[in-house]
């Protein structure tokens, strides 16, 4: 009878559009109990001021607060200040939580923000986050809880980059008295504290008693187990031992069929997957600007979201879909038209540049899956304009080595976060200030210009206009190419925990509100 | 006295082997491309901060100073500490350490206790044709399958029925058996169906060659039971190659089952290394190649030994050469 019944039911599985998932609504809950979270990775490193890996941020963000965080649709809110003001075009005050307090019981004080920002923006850091803070003159704590800073030239994504973990506060007391090292434990002022690590295994975690939010974290209790292979997790989440699992593979509504209990969640973000294409090598055939627009106009993303990702994506812009902006991307040649009209104009610039036969190789790596299919639908697609792909799959640090340290490529498929404003991610299109993309990117001093002047725009109908003019200048350079959304999937047992689940993530935190979430009573 | 002089000689190999074995994994995890630094840093490192990540762990000191540091303070029993999460390496080894024991050991034995039985079945049946065709066949398929495909097989199945075991949920033995039970059942029977047709196999083909042999058919025309003559002159003459094969299969397991330490979520030292592979975690990576090799080399010498014990020609003859 179990069984059958098994058979029988419907699974769920939703797409989030704008509307924030409440599950369990009407269920009495319990009080306290554990949450358990099933993922696939484990830490790179400790320290929030250096990692620039979003699986890593995950293991922070229960136990970090940042100055300001993002709401439901990547909107600026209050974190650890509880209030801020923008006293001139290059200044901001901040007004801290008198009742915010670090683990250990600590007050948290404006001097742990001045220092902690300090150590991100101090090059022996080794912060890569520093860039995108803008020209920061000065920080000054103002008593004990305001915290004022000072840019050299206006910079409107200076709140969105404050609301990424990489400027965790930390207790910089406990730090510049060797008390605390931030490469090797995790304390800060946020819901949750660690109190066990097992590598590879689990990461548990206590709620913090001097937590600011009032009645939260909800559970008593935080556990995330690290399980690596996706069916093990499916497993899990079946069984019952844990709550909420979060996964890449796009068949996993699929494989969930059948489960009433389990809900799939589908949570747009400011991801996407992208293409870099090696622009600065002689020897490649992508030397030459015609044929990088030809492979850019052969490109057909929806068939990419359709076949590589079973539907769950979407086309998306070097201005990430997340944003009212992006569709100023939606005209430019590369997205308009009919694939066969695109076609023809691909093989027109193919033939004008004399590239025939074209024989590339095409870099990414299996540490993600859905980057192995995009790559293989990506080869066929190619196939149109005679270009023959060769895919090389390489372990994650050969991949970074290939690409990023060495430049070993012609053309290599990998992914950005796009963050909490638009201007962020178009930073990486100027290699002259990122750095890390320098060896393979034509800099385009119009463009490069262009960026700096929306990065210091306030938002509005100017900034558009700017955002416009520089998605035509990307598409028409074809170095770094957005094919689709990278979504989050999210499968929770709904029997078990009532779970809110935000429409719209910028920055890793497909479980932003986990403080919140809660034991459905037996 | 002979067989004292083979241990040591034997053991004078194990070190040299052991020696070449450090060399050989310093060089690879050192020598391979991606490092540290570019796992740490991404692709948002810069030649700077790269810099600054190599002089922090001490990355950018000539490779020979960094292997004779490693190699002095392994030595003296400091595997040193993991670049990622800044404790201990021996912690780590050691914390994991049940978990693959416990799977090695049971995988062994369970393939013991179906490999042996059968391949005496199947080659004191070999007259037979349903004996020599049964025995071949279930030989070949255990052979034959691959652990993952067995693996994805059993973790599809046991996900959604789940008949009273867990695919993953591992906790040590001695904290709640029951638990660990269920959580150990399904990677130990995928693991052991290889052992099994391998153990098997061997059992076979040595039973088969010295049922041949002329005390057996002595044996026989003296009217000596059945399961005496397997008892006491087959099993005996025919136990070396299936101590050797069973060594060498335990070795493995102990050094090489991260498919299913994997797939069954098992904490085992197999997982942390290639999970310390990818991260160029380097101390990590050579510490658990190093153990492994050595857990390899001490067991095969544990094994000569027994050879010399079941045979004491074996240990004269060694020794000699």
């Amino acid at each position: 009878m179990h069984l059958a019944k098994r058979f029988l039911i419907t699974f769920s599985f939703l797409t989030l559009s704008g509307m924030m998932l409440i599950s369990g609504a009407g269920s009495s809950l319990a009080e306290g109990g554990t949450i358990t979270w099933a993922k696939p990775d484990e830490a790179q490193s400790l320290d929030p001021h250096t990692d620039f890996n979003g699986n890593t941020w995950k293991f922070f963000f229960p136990v970090y607060d940042t100055l300001v965080t993002t709401g439901e649709t990547l909107d600026i809110q209050p974190g650890i200040a509880e209030s801020w003001e923008q006293t001139s075009p290059t200044t901001y005050v901040f007004r801290l939580r008198e009742n915010a307090a670090f683990s250990n019981g600590r007050p948290v004080v404006a001097d742990d923000v001045v220092g902690s920002l300090n150590r991100v923006l101090d090059p022996a850091t080794g912060s890569w986050w520093a860039g995108t803070l803008g020209s920061v003159s000065e920080i000054v704590a103002e008593g004990d809880h305001e915290v004022r800073i000072e840019l050299e030239a206006p910079h409107t994504q200076l709140l969105a980059a404050l609301a990424h973990v990489s400027t965790a506060i930390i207790p910089m007391e406990e730090y510049n008295a060797g008390t605390f090292d931030p490469t090797k434990e995790l304390m800060g002022s946020g819901p949750f504290m660690v109190t066990e690590h097992l590598q590879d295994q689990s990461w548990t975690y206590r709620a913090n008693p001097h937590y600011w939010g009032e009645g939260l974290p909800v559970a008593d209790e935080l556990k995330i187990l690290i399980i690596l292979d996706e069916s093990a997790r499916i497993a899990a989440l079946r069984d019952g031992r844990a709550d909420v699992g979060t996964f890449v593979n796009p068949d996993l509504p699929v494989l969930l069929q059948g489960d009433e209990n389990i809900t799939v969640v589908t949570q747009e973000t400011a991801s996407y997957y992208n293409l870099d294409v090696h622009a600065l090598d002689e020897e490649s055939p992508f030397y030459d600007i015609r044929v990088r627009q030809a492979m850019n106009l052969a490109l057909d993303r929806e068939e990419i979201s359709r076949v590589a990702l079973g539907g769950m994506g979407a086309v998306d812009y070097p201005l990430p879909r997340t944003f009212s902006s992006s569709k100023a991307c939606a005209d430019v040649p590369s997205y308009s038209g009919t694939r066969e009209s695109r076609l023809e104009m691909a093989r027109a610039l193919m033939a004008e540049a004399g590239a025939e036969g074209v024989e590339i190789e095409m870099l990414t790596t299996s540490d993600l899956a859905s980057l192995v299919l995009i790559a293989q639908v990506i080869k066929q697609q190619l196939s149109d304009i005679d270009m023959s792909v060769n895919i090389r799959q390489l372990g994650y640090a050969e991949w970074i080595d290939a690409v990023w340290v060495r430049g070993d490529f012609d053309l290599n498929v990998t992914w950005l976060t796009g963050y909490g404003d638009p201007a962020i991610v178009l930073g990486s299109w100027n290699p002259d200030k990122t750095g890390w993309n320098a060896h393979y990117f034509v800099s385009v001093p119009e463009l490069n210009d262009k960026i700096a002047e929306a990065q210091s725009t306030p938002d509005g109908a100017e900034r558009d206009s700017l955002f416009a003019e520089i998605c035509t200048m990307i598409d028409d350079g074809a170095n770094m190419l957005a094919l689709v959304n990278k979504n989050n999937v999210i499968a929770y047992r709904n029997d078990l925990v009532e779970v809110k689940i935000h429409p719209a993530e910028g920055y890793e935190d497909e479980l932003r509100y986990i403080e919140e979430f809660a034991r459905i009573a037996p | 006295m002979r067989i004292f002089r083979f241990i040591a000689f034997r053991l004078g190999i194990a070190l040299v082997t052991l020696f070449g074995v450090s060399i050989i994994v310093f060089m690879a995890v050192h020598f391979v491309p991606g490092s540290y630094e570019d796992v740490i840093l991404g692709p948002f490192g810069t030649p700077e901060t790269r810099a600054i990540v190599r002089a922090k762990y001490g990355l950018d000191r000539p490779a020979v100073e960094q292997y004779l540091h490693w190699l002095a303070a392994t030595a003296r029993g400091d595997f040193g500490t993991s670049l990622t999460t800044g404790q201990p390496v021996a912690a780590e080894i050691i914390r994991r350490a049940p978990a693959t024991i416990q799977l090695a050991v049971m995988a062994t034995l369970l393939a013991i206790a179906v490999g042996v039985p059968m391949g005496i079945a199947s080659g004191v049946t070999s007259t037979s044709q349903f004996g020599r065709t049964a025995g071949r066949l279930v030989g070949a398929l255990g052979a034959s399958v691959p652990v993952f495909v067995l693996g994805t097989i059993f973790v599809f199945m046991f996900s959604i029925w789940s008949l009273g075991l867990t695919v993953g949920g591992y906790v040590p033995l001695f904290e709640d058996p029951l638990t660990n039970m269920r959580a150990m059942t399904l990677p130990v029977v995928t693991l052991s169906v290889f052992g099994m047709a391998l153990i098997q196999r061997t059992t076979r083909d040595s039973v088969l060659s010295v049922t041949s042999e002329t005390h057996v058919t002595a044996a026989v025309a003296r009217g000596e039971r059945p399961p005496d003559i397997i008892r006491s002159h087959v099993l005996r003459n025919a136990s070396i190659p299936i101590v050797t094969v069973t060594t060498v299969y335990f070795a493995y397991l102990l050094g090489g089952a991260i498919i299913v330490e994997q797939m069954f979520s098992v904490p085992g030292v197999a997982v942390y290394v290639v999970q310390s592979v990818r991260n160029r975690d380097y101390l990590a990576v050579q510490a658990g190649v190093l153990l492994a090799a050595t857990v390899f080399v001490t067991i095969n010498i544990l094994a000569d030994i027994v050879y010399a014990l079941i045979d004491p020609r074996i240990g004269g003859k060694r020794s000699q050469s």
